[in-house]
Formats: structure tokens, sequence, C-alpha cells
């Protein structure tokens, strides 16, 4: 069976986008399979609810889908849809109630040295409850930065600001989950 | 005597954070795979309602006009309320019209003899002609 990453893999996103806009379903594949992943991950630290998250990944890629036949090369897709993404996110967070300082629900783990994987646990649940108390805009830098690995000036392009103020986001979020954190690293198996 | 300056504390706060975002990014699931049919499904609906639209484009303003009364039949309980609702207002315009009703052998009057009283205010001469029987 041809799976869309055989043929694929090494496809430019635009070239992806006019093929789906050309009616070619294996091109649509291709770039859920290439982009859908971060998305998801991008709005799940953000609102910190999976069924939130794939609500809005689902509706980023629809309006990836709809804007398809007027792309014209506007902007990198993934930038695009991390775009759409974080607005959607900061949209929700805005219109629901207070985050609860919860962690995100556990992901089951049945593996071998679980001493070690709860600790690596407890300090991915610390860090998402700081995360949680950061204002929306630095929760969407943070994340950006730190889980996707987008440089500043993409940073930028995304939440559609200066590269400047996208680092004093950075400055200002890392200096706050950093207050939060550094009392806690004894508590989190950190050897001082 | 040291002092301590922005960078020092950005590369505080960065070994401060390391360790906790590498243990963060450990516990990343891939979305599910009913997540994926979704987005996907989506795909090919909007891929075929493109289609349909660019080879038949007299065809949809027609659907939308079948929607839009489908949605007003619905509105109202369906055809055969709607048909009940239209039978109604054509007795009611003739009963208004006739000015008498027949219940029962006995004939009933329609029309109200009401005596107002010019008062001139206009708040005054509505709320005589409501409350009058």
């Amino acid at each position: 069976m041809r799976t869309s990453l055989d043929g694929d893999l090494g496809v430019p996103d635009a070239e992806l986008v006019a093929r789906y806009a050309a009616g070619d379903q294996s091109a649509a594949r291709a770039l859920t399979e290439r982009h859908a992943p971060r998305v998801f991950a991008l709005a799940r630290r953000m609102l910190r609810e999976t069924a939130e998250a794939e609500d809005v990944t689902q509706e980023a890629m629809l309006r990836l889908w709809r804007i398809a036949p007027a792309w014209e090369d506007r902007a990198a897709v993934g930038t695009w849809l991390y775009r759409v993404a974080s607005n959607l996110c900061i949209d929700r967070m805005r219109k629901r109630r207070p985050i609860s300082g919860e962690p995100l629900p556990e992901v089951p783990d049945e593996a071998p040295g679980v001493l070690r994987r709860l600790e690596a646990r407890d300090r991915a649940a610390a860090l998402d409850a700081a995360l949680a108390a950061l204002p929306e805009r630095q929760r969407a830098a943070i994340v950006l930065r730190h889980f996707e690995d987008r440089s500043n000036p993409e940073i930028a392009a995304v939440l559609d600001l200066s590269v400047e103020a996208v680092e004093s986001l950075l400055a200002r979020g890392r200096r706050a989950l950093a207050a939060a954190l550094v009392g806690r690293r004894a508590e989190l198996g950190f050897i001082e | 005597m040291t002092t301590t300056g922005p960078d020092d504390h950005r590369h505080r706060d960065a070994a401060t954070l390391a360790p906790f975002f590498a243990a963060a990014r450990r516990d990343e699931p891939a979305p599910p795979h009913y997540l994926i049919s979704a987005i996907l499904a989506d795909a090919g609906e909007v891929s075929a309602t493109r289609a349909a639209a660019a080879t038949s484009p007299a065809v949809a303003p027609r659907a939308a006009a079948r929607r839009r009364r489908g949605g007003f039949l619905a509105a109202v309980g369906g055809w055969r309320v709607a048909t009940a609702l239209a039978a109604a207002s054509v007795f009611g315009f003739w009963v208004g019209l006739s000015g008498t009703i027949d219940v029962g052998g006995r004939v009933g009057w329609t029309t109200a003899t009401v005596e107002t009283v010019e008062t001139g205010d206009p708040v005054t001469e509505f709320f005589d002609l409501a409350s009058a029987e």
C-alpha cells in the first residue's frame, strides 16, 4: 500500500497545498501527517485540555483546506497553522473560566524504570502548572520556543508581534517560570 | 563587589528551566487516530463541495433555496402543521370579514360596540380600547 509518506516526504508544503486544492487527497494526508501533530501539541500545551486541543487542531486544519485554492505562497504553512491555532487557543482561554493549577492528564506508563519516569513526570507536571499561570501570549511564546523549537522571528510572525516584543515575552515568561520552579528543585529530585 | 546583569538572570533562568523542559518534552502524546480521521474527512468534504460547486454552478442556488424552504417548514413543524396553519388563517380572515360565527346553532357576534370618550390623550385612549368588551 502506498502511503503519503512514501512519495511526499520531500515535497514542499506549498506544492502539497496546491495539489490538495486540485483535488489530490493524498496531499491532504501528507499535510495532516506533517502538521497536525505539531498543532495538536501546541494546542494541548496552551489549553491544557486534550478534547479542546483536538477541536482546535481540527478547526485549524479545516481552515487550511478551505483556503487552499487561494493559498498563493502567502506564508509557510507551518507558521500559518501555528498562527491560526494560537489565535483559536487564546480566544478559548479568554472565554473560559480561570485555568486551574491541575496538571495535564497523564499518559499511561507501563514501562520499566518507573521511578525515573515518575520523577520526569512530576517535573513535567510542575512545569505545566507554572505555565498555566502565565498570561496567554507569554505562554504561547514559551510553548512555541521551548516545545516547538520555533525561532524568535517565526514566533513573531505567529503572534503578529515584533521580534523585540517576542524576546521580551520570552524573558518575562522564563523569569516567572524559574521563580515558580526554583524552590521545588530538591522536591523534584534535583541534586543541589 | 559583584553585580548581576540581565544576561546573568537569563542564564540562570535557562539553567533552572532546561531539565523541566526536557522532562515535559518526553511527555507529549501523538494526536489520536480518530482526530486524524476527522481531519481527513473534512479535507474530503471540502474538496467534494468545491468540485460540486465548480461543475454545476446553477444547482447551488436552487439547493440553497430548497434548504431555505426546508428550514421554514421545519421551523413551523412540517407540511401538515403548515397546511393547518394556512387553513386557520383563511378561516380567521373569513370570520373577520363576515362579522358572525355560528356556534351550535347560536350566533355569536364578533364585533364589539365600543364607546370611547375622546380624551385627546393617546395613552388613555389606548387603554380604553384595550379594556373594551
